[in-house]
């Protein structure tokens, strides 16, 4: 009897131990699979969220971050930013290898024998094709900017030589040559934006002006493959068997809602049909905080909320009076009081996360906060004064009226207008009027010089310093502040041209010093990123120059 | 009638005619352009380019007759500006089709309960149900829709989790935005229907009828009701136009992908086309449905006669 017992219980172990050992089991739901010790589960997706419809994913056409989260993830860029302990690195995706000449001028990329989702190989001429269409000027591309420094790329964007004539060529169907004008020390951080990326001629052409608009009008090549994109509503990615490195890709299907409405998103998180979220209100930041199975993590974001000036308005030309308005901003009172503090104040016009190529965190190498070095125990109002004696406007600052324009008319914007007029009539004892337009006529009124103080944010557009840095130029024209400083534009073309990262960086640092010391710029805060996700949820970028998308991650434990 | 018909639709068309003209120069004289939706400046031959390849760069009168004739000749209303490679008429067919199903069902929904509620509340006057009912109406037009459609998504949704949040493709994404859309028809019918019936019911033709001798189950159906509906319809036209254009917030909030969101949108992105063309449906369409109410009417109401 002891024995049958003894038996019954083995054969009961032995089938339960069966069970858990299966490979796809139904019913505890994971998979044999482990990636970094985490057990995968069965069924790999993904439930995220846009709030804007992509406007369209025709790569060259188009800059919104939406179609970008979106393009990340079904085409393959030359190479891709992952991440390493909080750090970025660069690593092989469209090209297995890629190599630049002495002086830096020519980069020769090495492809992946990648397919396209059709089963056509990804062939050189696929990249080609796409950075000549970039800068084609018929193509009409809001990107083709960026990539000017190829050889011949502002002649062929103006019209002047053909698309033939572009430094770019494909050696052989793997092999890509990239000739650029100068030596352009930041190229490769390039090679990952939406200027870039591959496109297939036959495809481009098939469908013309639609080319993009639909996802069945497009052909993919990254990760994932586009399965449906209802506007407005949904787009569902599923993993792309034909690319290069399938093996690596976990997830079998990305849904991205499109939600417009900030509280449906967090109401879709809250009741677990979206896997992640982010938020900038703080009362959803502490709720989120606080919610079981659910995990926190922020970090600095490329993004500066700032201040600038008519460098030609009869008070703002006087760089004292620039000074006193720029020193007179309580950074931490404006992070506490205005955003809660969920913000970082900002005491530099490159924001913390960019690097310089391989030497790593360029704020770490040249200084953290070199406004803040710079305003050292200054009275902004002795400043203000100062300048009032050199414009010959008296010694009353109660007689100046400076006018605040902000881009939009929302509450928020009310609000941040009314905390400057505060503050600066406390320190300053000026007056402040705002004046609230929303966006269209607000860049319209800066752009034609009719204003005196702005408030706007600026988006790095690719990692390296340069990219904050060559705005400020003369010929920029990016952020209308009118400022001219021929020290300032010469240092800055040495620097997108020194290919030795320390002599770059030392550039940089003397530029920045510049800007921030002659003030047509104020940098008052920087954002910080606030994502939630479920503890199932592995793998998520938390760096914002990661342009990995969701190659790599996974649940375990949904 | 026939005369008068067509009469009505030779002044549709011009109304429509002097409708796009004034839309498309006064939306090209606002400040900005489709690039603002960059919200930065791009460097001077980038932004030429793009204005050269959606004919931008071109005097705003040459692209009011470019624009006309497409419209006319090939009935094309363009490509939108904001999502290069989609054609406004797709987008409006495809957006308003959508639009209708929620619309069109909380405008039944509300039509059906805000006539009971107001037949109601005209019958028991100064009575309890009277307040019930005037207290809902006043709930239903004060009270901002957004507040409704967000206490709704977090009580059904959040809270009891028997309803979606957001999205689009099943029924049950449906019912929150028509229950929430009802509300306002609610509440106007419900005020219209009784002050309407109160109006009918003090009518010399109504004491005629009593003094006759008609039963009061009988009043009420033949005599009040026909006349205090009538004025309704006046309302309803307006309300048959908008269930195709959408409701921007409810359609936001619940993550409908309906026409309405390009109303405010399209404005706010500078996306020209789009805008003059969910222009020309929306007065389009009012147009049309003010024509068919006028018929109706005089259908219905033997003391309107058309000329």
């Amino acid at each position: 009897m002891k024995k049958k017992i003894l038996s019954v219980m083995l054969v009961g172990i032995m089938t339960l131990s069966l069970a858990a050992c299966g490979g796809n089991n139904e019913e505890s739901g994971t998979s044999d699979v482990t990636v970094d010790g985490n057990q995968l589960d069965a069924e790999q997706y993904y439930n995220t969220y846009l709030s804007s419809d992509p406007t369209t994913l025709d790569s060259v056409k188009g800059n919104d971050t939406y179609s970008w989260s979106i393009l990340l993830n079904i085409m393959e860029p030359l190479t891709r930013l992952d991440e390493q302990d909080g750090e970025n690195v660069r690593v092989a995706a469209g090209a297995e290898s890629w190599e630049s000449n002495d002086d830096g001028t020519v980069w020769t990329f090495h492809l992946n024998d990648n397919k396209w989702s059709d089963g056509e190989p990804v062939t050189a001429g696929d990249y080609v094709y796409g950075i000549q269409r970039t800068l084609n000027p018929d193509s009409g591309s809001v990107n083709s900017y960026l990539i000017t420094c190829i050889k011949n790329g502002e002649a062929v964007n103006n019209g002047e030589m053909s698309v033939d004539q572009l430094g770019v060529r494909a050696v052989d169907d793997k092999t890509l040559e990239i000739t650029l004008e100068q030596p352009t020390p930041y190229f490769l951080s390039l090679t990952d934006t939406r200027a870039m990326l591959p496109q297939r001629q036959d495809i481009v052409e098939q469908y013309g002006d639609t080319y993009g608009a639909e996802a069945s009008n497009i052909v993919c090549n990254g990760p994932f493959k586009i399965e449906s994109w209802t506007h407005n509503s949904e787009i569902v990615v599923t993993k792309n068997d034909e690319y290069w490195d399938a093996d690596n890709v976990y997830l079998d299907k990305v849904t991205w809602q499109i939600i417009q409405e900030e509280t449906t998103v967090f109401n879709s998180f809250d009741s677990g049909s979206l896997d992640t979220c982010s938020s900038g209100t703080p009362e959803w930041i502490d709720r989120f905080s606080e919610k079981d199975g659910v995990e926190s993590y922020e970090y600095e974001n490329t993004t500066v909320r700032y201040h600038f000036y008519n460098t030609q308005d009869e008070l703002f030309q006087n760089e004292n009076i620039r000074k006193a308005f720029t020193y007179a901003i309580d950074r931490d009172d404006v992070n506490s009081t205005i955003y809660f503090d969920i913000h970082k104040p900002s005491y530099s016009w490159v924001m913390g996360p960019v690097t310089t190529g391989e030497n790593g965190f360029y704020r770490e190498q040249v200084g953290e906060n070199p406004l803040q070095d710079i305003m050292g125990e200054q009275d902004p109002k002795e400043l203000l004064l100062k300048g009032m004696e050199e414009l010959g406007l008296g010694d009353d600052p109660s007689t100046i009226t400076v006018t605040l324009s902000v881009g939009g008319t929302t509450q928020w914007l009310r609000t941040y207008g009314e905390y400057f007029q505060q503050k600066f009539k406390d320190v300053l004892g000026v007056n402040i009027e705002l004046e609230q337009n929303e966006w269209g006529t607000f860049q319209s009124k800066t752009n034609s010089g009719d204003y005196q103080m702005g408030y706007m944010s600026w988006t790095i557009d690719y990692n390296d310093p340069i990219s904050m840095l060559e705005i400020m130029k003369s010929d920029a024209g990016s952020i209308p502040t009118f400022w001219q400083n021929d020290e300032y534009d010469s240092l800055i073309e040495q620097a997108s041209r020194e290919m030795d990262e320390s002599a770059r960086t030392e550039l940089y640092k003397q530029a920045e010093q510049i800007l921030l010391e002659e003030c047509p710029v104020c940098p008052v805060t920087n954002e910080v990123y606030h994502g939630f996700v479920y503890s199932y949820v592995k793998n998520v970028a938390t760096t914002p120059f990661n342009t990995m998308g969701m190659k790599k991650v996974y649940t375990s434990g949904r | 009638m026939k005369k008068y018909i067509i009469k009505r639709i030779i002044y549709m068309l011009i109304t429509m005619l002097i409708i796009t003209a004034a839309t498309f120069f006064l939306m090209h004289s606002i400040p900005g352009d489709p690039l603002s939706y960059m919200a930065r400046n791009l460097p001077e031959q980038t932004r030429e380019n793009y204005y050269a390849t959606y004919g931008l760069d071109k005097p705003v009168f040459e692209q009011f007759i470019i624009f006309m004739k497409n419209l006319l000749t090939e009935g094309s209303l363009g490509e939108s500006l904001r999502y290069p490679g989609r054609s406004i008429t797709d987008t409006i067919l495809q957006n308003s089709r959508v639009s209708v199903v929620p619309g069109g069902l909380a405008l039944i929904f509300g039509l059906i309960i805000g006539i009971i509620l107001g037949i109601i509340a005209a019958l028991k006057k100064n009575k309890w149900p009277d307040y019930v009912v005037m207290f809902i109406a006043i709930v239903g037009i004060t009270v901002p829709v957004f507040i409704l459609a967000s206490l709704f998504q977090y009580v059904f949704a959040v809270r009891l989790q028997i309803l979606p949040t957001q999205g689009w493709g099943q029924p049950e994404n449906i019912i929150l935005p028509a229950v929430v859309m009802s509300f306002g028809t609610i509440a106007t019918y419900a005020r219209y229907v009784k002050s309407n019936m109160l109006d009918v019911m003090g009518q010399d033709y109504i004491l005629t009828a009593e003094a006759k001798g008609v039963s009061r189950f009988n009043v009420i159906k033949k005599h009040v009701l026909r006349n205090a509906f009538l004025p309704c319809i006046t309302l309803l036209g307006g309300q048959i136009s908008g269930i195709f254009t959408g409701s921007f917030v409810v359609e936001k909030i619940f993550g409908i992908p309906g026409l309405g969101f390009y109303y405010i949108s399209s404005i706010n992105d500078r996306d020209y086309t789009m805008i003059i063309g969910t222009t020309i449906f929306a007065a389009g369409l009012f147009i049309l449905a003010q024509l068919i109410i006028d018929i109706a009417y005089s259908l219905l109401d033997p003391r309107i006669r058309v000329q």
